[in-house]
């Protein structure tokens, strides 16, 4: 197994907190895996993938009623199958969105696991459309490692967003393979603070001609909080008139908080449009004079502008699946488009 | 009674003086109009005397209602009652209008007032200013025309009530008709009670908002005053005959 635990030689490592050696926490996950498996839709040399031997694959079947009305799918960590005694916990979950439907799913990470390794396996089918949230709101001393694979086939659509609020540390990887004509909107959010960590990874695989891919994460990073940006737009031969674009946009509000950006372009084909941007800044003092020039006090304006920041995500929090006591404990009180 | 007053207000910016002694003393009720062309100082004198951070107050001493509100935090400058309408409100995309509307009036009215009232007010004066409902879910001065950023802030000034109202340059960036309707709404805001200083480079908003007084300002400091017939005098004639003017920098 020892190949298979990376090192700090590999840019890729470089700058997380997540502990890599020996008794380190992922190599603990890996200390029983013997060998890939072959059922789970992925890339081989995935070096934690072993872990989930033994896992059982979960698969995802909405029901009639639900794609009739194009209604959410909510994935609730204490109901489905986070709901396990297990300290540690390990899941799998697959599902294809099939031909020409439509699919909303919400997934909200909340438990009191120590850790959790999660993969989620998603086919979109030609034409078809996925809308997918994921609201990681894990205990702070939670440690995690989420992986999503999303495979578009031709001419599918998936937007993809995600908010990281809660956990000690954790890795959320989402690679995606995109096929001919095909379109991948990820859009993520962080707020971290105390000594939060998390990597994100965002590897944009193109395998076809004129498919798109637009990637967006913003971190809002407080006390001695950190975070890593993987952007990885990888375009094999034969895609030309291929569209891919990675930002990533940080609002460091203390002087210990750290982000490291690693944007990473490996491009095979000529004809492409492709660009990597990254932007660190602290409050805006316009804006904040600006409320508070109204009489809002300067912690309320210095919240709002931080709402505000990660609002190209948060508004896309699907509210009307969380009760009014999370929506509060979640902090989602700014209503961009309701009056 | 004074409603307002500047004494001896002195301002740096980035290490360089920008307004000089300046003093005015306006009574409640008065309108008054500081006219002046770019780089005059009208800016400077508006952002710090409400607070900004950048603009630094080296003298002088600013009295809202016979207080003394010269060291106070800018929201605190606010909930007694002193309103900036800006020249250039700025753009913060992600906080819609209406939350926008509701925080400021939560924070200073205080939790005298029902959330559900301070909605229906804001929606009552929407409505009277004929701004669409739609308005109030778009992010703040995102992609707001000049008109509207306009309208937002004469909105605000009309839902603030304050005692107190300084408008730097309302008139900039406005068509004919958005001027008047804007000029015509800050014109029906005036009361016995709430003073207003207009600040300005044209006599056109001094038709519809009529001044008691206009001075002139010129290197940061008021070189001229009189009554509103200043203000056509100036839009004969210009700035250059305002003298006198000591030009600092022009010392051979």
């Amino acid at each position: 197994m020892s190949e298979l635990i990376p090192s700090r030689k590999d840019e890729n490592y470089r700058y997380t907190q997540i502990p890599l050696s020996s008794e380190g926490w992922l190599s603990e996950k890996l200390a029983n895996c013997e060998a890939t498996k072959e059922s789970f839709h992925t890339w081989t040399s995935d070096f934690y993938i072993p872990a989930l031997k033994g896992v059982e694959v979960q698969k995802l079947i909405p029901s009639r009623e639900a794609q009739k009305n194009n209604e959410w799918i909510f994935l609730r960590s204490e109901s489905s199958e986070l709901k396990s005694s297990s300290k540690k916990y390990r899941g799998a979950l697959e599902f294809v969105v099939p031909k020409g439907k439509s699919y909303k799913v919400f997934e909200f990470l909340e438990s009191n696991a120590e850790s959790s390794l999660l993969m989620r396996s998603i086919r979109v089918e030609e034409g078809a459309e996925l809308e997918y949230f994921v609201y990681q709101n894990q205990a702070l001393n939670h440690e995690f490692v989420l992986r999503h694979f999303v495979d578009l086939a031709p001419s599918a659509k998936a937007n993809m967003r995600f908010f990281h609020k809660g956990s000690q540390r954790g890795q959320h990887r989402v690679t995606a393979r995109i096929a001919k004509d095909a379109e991948f909107l990820l859009e993520g959010a962080t707020h971290l603070e105390a000594s939060q960590h998390i990597d994100v990874w965002a590897e944009m695989q193109h395998e076809g001609a004129t498919s798109l891919s637009q990637t967006t994460v913003w971190n809002v990073l407080l006390d001695q909080s950190s975070a890593v940006f993987n952007g990885m737009i990888r375009i094999l031969k034969n895609c030309p008139q291929t569209k891919a674009y990675q930002s990533n946009k940080t609002l460091l509000l203390s002087e210990k908080a750290r982000v490291s950006t690693i944007p990473k372009l490996e491009i095979s084909t000529d004809d492409v449009k492709c660009s990597h941007g990254a932007s660190v800044s602290t409050l805006d003092p316009d804006q904040l004079f600006y409320l508070r020039s109204r009489g809002i006090s300067r912690e309320s304006a210095q919240d709002m502008l931080v709402e505000a920041f990660t609002m190209p995500v948060l508004q896309h929090v699907p509210k009307c699946l969380l009760s009014e006591h999370e929506q509060a404990s979640l902090g989602l009180k700014g209503d961009l488009h309701v009056f | 009674m004074n409603i307002f007053e500047i004494k001896n207000f002195s301002v740096n910016v980035e290490g360089k003086e920008i307004i000089k002694d300046f003093s005015l003393s306006i009574k409640a009720g008065e309108v008054h109009a500081i006219m002046g062309k770019n780089g005059s100082g009208k800016t400077t004198l508006s952002m710090s005397l409400m607070g900004h951070p950048a603009y630094d107050v080296t003298s002088g001493q600013v009295m809202l209602s016979g207080e003394d509100i010269t060291d106070m935090d800018t929201e605190e400058k606010a909930r007694k009652g002193l309103f900036l309408g800006m020249q250039h409100p700025v753009a913060i995309p992600g906080v819609s209008v209406g939350n926008f509307l509701r925080t400021a009036l939560k924070n200073v009215w205080g939790d005298k007032v029902p959330v559900t009232e301070i909605r229906k007010r804001i929606k009552d004066e929407a409505q009277k200013m004929k701004i669409p409902s739609e308005f109030l879910s778009r992010s703040l001065n995102d992609g707001f025309s000049g008109g509207e950023k306009k309208k937002l802030e004469t909105l605000q000034l009309s839902l603030l009530a304050p005692k107190f109202a300084i408008m730097d340059e309302t008139d900039s960036g406005l068509d004919i008709d958005a001027l008047k309707s804007v000029a015509e709404k800050i014109h029906s805001l005036r009361s016995p009670e709430r003073g207003f200083l207009i600040i300005t480079h044209y006599q056109r908003i001094l038709n519809y908002v009529k001044p008691d007084y206009v001075h002139v300002m010129i290197n940061g400091k008021i070189v001229k005053s009189g009554g509103p017939e200043l203000a056509l005098v100036l839009e004969s004639e210009g700035y250059e005959g305002m003298a006198p003017v000591k030009n600092e920098g022009a010392k051979a």
